[in-house]
Order: C-alpha cells, then sequence, then structure tokens
C-alpha cells in the first residue's frame, strides 16, 4: 500500500545517519527488525542488503518497517519528511539519527 | 483572524483520517498550526501530505491488519469495535494520553478536535480544559444502544485509571466512543430516515488525492481504457490485509461473469501467488477512485464510509460486502439510498450481476447531485471548531 512513499521517483536514498560503521549493534538492530517483520530464516543483515531485492519486502511490509524503525528508536514525534530507505544501511541509519536527534512538536 | 494551533487526533483507519485532511488543508492555508496525533501507520498518510504528527500507539497496532477477529459483523458489527478497543486502544491508552498531555502543555493548542478512538486525546483535552470539538463520522454512536452503554462503563473504567480520578456518565461517553458528536460528517441524503441518527450532518468531506505510484495509476489507466465494462474491487486500506478470501470470492465472480477487475489494494506477495494467472484482473495498489473509478460498470467494496462516498461521487454502482466495523449499517444505507446492493459472500455473483445487467434499483445520479459538496461540509466544520475556539466551549 505505502510503497508509493519509498518508490517514488526511483530516487536512490540519500544516507540518514553518515557514514557507517556495521557494529555488533548494527547487526543486532538488523536482526531485530528482520524478527519484527516476522522474515523468518532471513540471515542476512549486512549494510548493502536491499530491503526489497534480498529480504522480498512487499508494499505493506515496507510500510510497517517505517513505523517499526521509528517505534524502535522510540520516537514519538516522526520526522516531517518520510525516510527513503532502500537497504538494511538506510534503515539502520535512520534509526540512529532518530536515537541521535529526536524531533520534537 | 489570529494564526490558530489545533492539536487533531484520530485513532482507526484512513477512513477516519481521510475526510479530515481537507480539513486540515483549510487550517494550514490560512496560517494555522495543525498538529495531529495518531497511529504512527496513518501518520505516514500525513507526513507524505506535508502534516506533522505526533505517534500514538507502539507500533503494535499494525498487528490489527493480521487479526481475524478483529473482522467481524456480529452485533452489526460493534463486536469489531469493542474489540478494537479492548486488545488495540486500551493497550496503549495510558502512554498514549501521558503523549498527548506532553503536546498539550508544551504546545499549548486553542483547540482539540478528534474523532473515531481518539480516547487519549480527549482524555488528555478534558484534564487540560482544552476546547474540545468532537467529529464522528458513525451516525450509529450518536445514540448508544445498552450494549454500548455497559461496553463504555466498562471501558470507562481504563479511562478512569488513566485519568486518575473518577469520570462522570457524560464525560465517560465522550472519552470513550466520542458521543455526542458536535459535528456529524455524513449526509443527509444518504441517512434518509435512519432512526438511529440524532446529530445534524454537514456533509461527508470526501477525500482521496493521495496519488498513487506511477506504475500502478499508469496501468489502471491503460487496463481500463483497453474497452469492455470494468468492475473495481477495494477493501480498503487494512481490511484487504486480512480478508483474502474474499479477493478470491471476487476472482471467482468477475471470471463467471466475464468481466474485467481493477482489484484495487491486492499487492503483495499474496497477491502475486493467487491472482497473478489471472488474465482479466488488474491488481494494484492503492489509486485515488475519484481519479480512476468514473466510468467503471461497478464497484465491489467493503462498505467503508470513504469507499461508500467515493462511489457515489463517481456515479457508480456498488456491490457491498460488508467485513467489519460501520460497513453493516453503511451497507444498508448504500441500498435505501439506491445507489447500490447490499451483498454477501453468497450472493455476490447475482449481485453483481443484476447491477451489470442494469437490473438493479439503482440511481447514483440522483444521490450524487444531492450530495452536500465536500466543500461545504469542510467549511461546516472549520465553523464550528472556530466557534469552539471563540466560545472556549460548543
Amino acid at each position: 500500500m505505502l510503497a508509493l512513499f519509498l518508490s517514488r521517483g526511483g530516487r536512490r536514498p540519500v544516507s540518514l545517519g553518515g557514514p557507517l560503521t556495521w557494529s555488533p549493534e548494527a547487526q543486532a538492530f538488523a536482526s531485530e527488525l528482520a524478527s519484527l517483520l516476522q522474515l523468518a530464516g532471513e540471515d542476512r543483515f549486512d549494510p548493502g542488503v536491499s530491503l526489497f531485492d534480498d529480504w522480498a519486502l512487499d508494499s505493506l511490509q515496507a510500510f510497517e518497517m517505517i513505523v517499526i524503525v521509528e517505534s524502535m528508536a522510540g520516537a514519538t514525534v516522526p520526522p516531517p519528511v518520510l525516510p527513503e530507505l532502500f537497504t538494511v544501511g538506510d534503515a539502520y541509519g535512520y534509526y540512529r539519527s532518530l536515537r541521535a536527534e529526536p524531533p520534537s512538536v | 483572524m489570529a494564526a490558530r494551533k489545533v492539536l487533531v487526533s484520530t485513532f482507526g483507519s484512513a477512513g477516519d483520517l481521510f475526510p479530515l485532511i481537507p480539513f486540515i488543508d483549510r487550517l494550514m492555508a490560512r496560517g494555522d498550526e495543525v498538529t495531529v496525533a495518531t497511529r504512527r501507520g496513518l501518520g505516514l498518510y500525513l507526513r507524505a501530505h506535508g502534516v506533522r504528527t505526533v505517534g500514538l500507539g507502539d507500533g503494535s497496532e499494525l498487528r490489527v491488519v493480521h487479526d481475524p477477529r478483529i473482522f467481524s459483523t456480529r452485533f452489526d458489527g460493534w463486536e469489531s469495535w469493542h474489540r478494537t478497543v479492548d486488545r488495540y486502544v486500551a493497550a496503549t491508552l495510558e502512554a498514549d494520553a501521558a503523549t498527548v498531555r506532553s503536546v498539550i502543555e508544551s504546545w499549548e493548542p486553542d483547540a482539540v478536535v478528534t474523532s473515531g478512538f481518539a480516547t487519549a486525546a480527549r482524555l488528555a483535552a478534558l484534564e487540560a480544559k482544552v476546547p474540545q470539538v468532537e467529529v464522528s463520522i458513525y451516525p450509529q454512536h450518536v445514540r448508544l444502544g445498552a450494549s454500548n452503554v455497559r461496553f463504555a462503563r466498562r471501558f470507562r473504567r481504563v479511562a478512569e485509571q488513566v485519568a486518575g480520578r473518577e469520570l462522570s456518565t457524560a464525560d465517560g461517553a465522550r472519552v470513550v466512543w466520542g458521543a455526542p458528536p458536535d459535528v456529524l460528517l455524513h449526509d443527509p441524503v444518504l441517512l434518509g430516515s435512519e432512526p438511529s441518527v440524532g446529530a445534524r450532518p454537514v456533509g461527508f468531506p470526501y477525500w482521496d488525492t493521495i496519488p498513487g505510484t506511477a506504475g500502478d495509476e499508469g496501468a489502471v489507466r491503460a487496463f481500463v481504457s483497453a474497452g469492455g465494462p470494468v468492475v473495481f474491487v477495494t477493501l480498503g486500506s487494512f481490511i484487504g490485509v486480512a480478508t483474502s478470501e474474499v479477493w478470491l470470492d471476487a476472482a471467482r465472480v468477475v471470471a463467471a461473469l466475464g468481466v474485467r477487475a481493477v482489484f484495487v489494494g491486492a499487492r503483495g506477495r499474496w497477491a502475486d501467488e493467487h491472482l497473478g494467472d489471472c488474465r482479466d484482473i488488474l491488481c494494484s495498489g492503492f489509486v485515488p477512485l475519484s481519479e480512476h473509478l468514473p466510468g467503471a460498470a461497478a464497484i465491489v467494496h467493503h462498505g467503508g464510509i470513504g469507499t461508500t462516498f467515493g462511489a457515489i461521487h463517481a456515479g457508480v454502482p456498488a456491490v457491498v460486502l460488508a467485513q467489519a466495523f460501520d460497513q453493516p449499517f453503511n451497507s444498508r444505507l448504500v441500498a435505501a439510498a439506491g445507489v447500490g446492493v447490499a451483498s454477501s459472500r453468497d450472493s455476490l455473483e447475482t449481485d453483481l450481476r443484476t447491477v451489470l445487467d442494469g437490473r438493479a434499483a439503482v440511481d447514483t445520479e440522483r444521490v450524487r447531485s444531492a450530495l452536500i459538496p465536500p466543500s461545504e461540509a469542510t467549511a461546516s466544520l472549520t465553523d464550528l471548531v472556530d466557534a469552539a475556539i471563540s466560545q472556549k466551549r460548543l
């Protein structure tokens, strides 16, 4: 349904959290995200893994993913602009940016 | 007029949110500030539309689309509401009320506008004594039946725990069901002589101008223009996720009748696997009905209030397969007003055939021409909110 937010314009994602170090925390984030998305058996958690080609998210899962990442980051006030997330690394960068600088009303 | 701050809150589906968007647009266009407190999933629509949001719920409400027990027409759909409130509203009410309370304290809105299951915002507004305007799209909530009064009493206790004090009977009904509403977003021509209606309906601000993906829009346009009658099938913003057997029923029926069909909202892996081989069915993501539905031969839908009005505005007869919530009620309105047929899974083929053959007693044009224009409905709602702010109470 809301894959439109993710695919509009076909743009490549901007990096939301600066250069990423794929730390154990990042690995744990990716594993938790896959679990919350109920991707049983998924074991590819590298930053370059494509959410759509590799994890094969459908449009509803793409919609869920944004909500899950924002919930994981504890962002009560989400950013006004929707993120463009294409890879596991993008999702982690977005999570990290929310944690570092929570938006407020 | 000085710029105002308006906190809008709704907790439900796209059907609850979309009719508020023209109102939000109107406020923002005249310079007011608007923040919308809503469940996170609904917030995505608003953020795509450039509206600031505050997230309610913990994301677990997303599971509602996979919860088959929510989808029930028992007790005229009230069972769905009771379960929604029990499992998904009450579960996060304390945290949500704290969130809204904090927004009210820090942002100091001039008014709080609530609809649907915005219980947390109603509670917070009541505590903070901020003018609150209750907007409803549910005429059946205006006068509660005995079982719903009992339910409201039980849920009131939950609300009282969160508030930390007792609520009066009137405050309880207001907090739990938003009853009685100040504004009923519905249309007299559709409501007719519906006996449960007590509030004055100001019209329904139908809105669906969120764009679909370019691929879906183009594919639907090409499919429709390829010739021959086309039936649209949609189950709304989230019901379609859980009710896969309804999609399969609809696929069998359109094949039996030999018509082509667009299944709006039947997307993803499930649709690819089960409907991918159906040559005469195009599965698409969300596309605005106002853009694509006019000219269709019929629409099969779930009876959500937005889709119901979308079909009337498009002048397309409806075959309604109610699944839950207000949909059984809406399907009766559709049939009584003569804009479609209240159907069931067993009678879908017969009902759709009757509509396509022109044998159903349907006159969409008569009803469409009598509808209160959406812009008037939005203006009435805005006037009532302005009055509430001016008077500090309605």
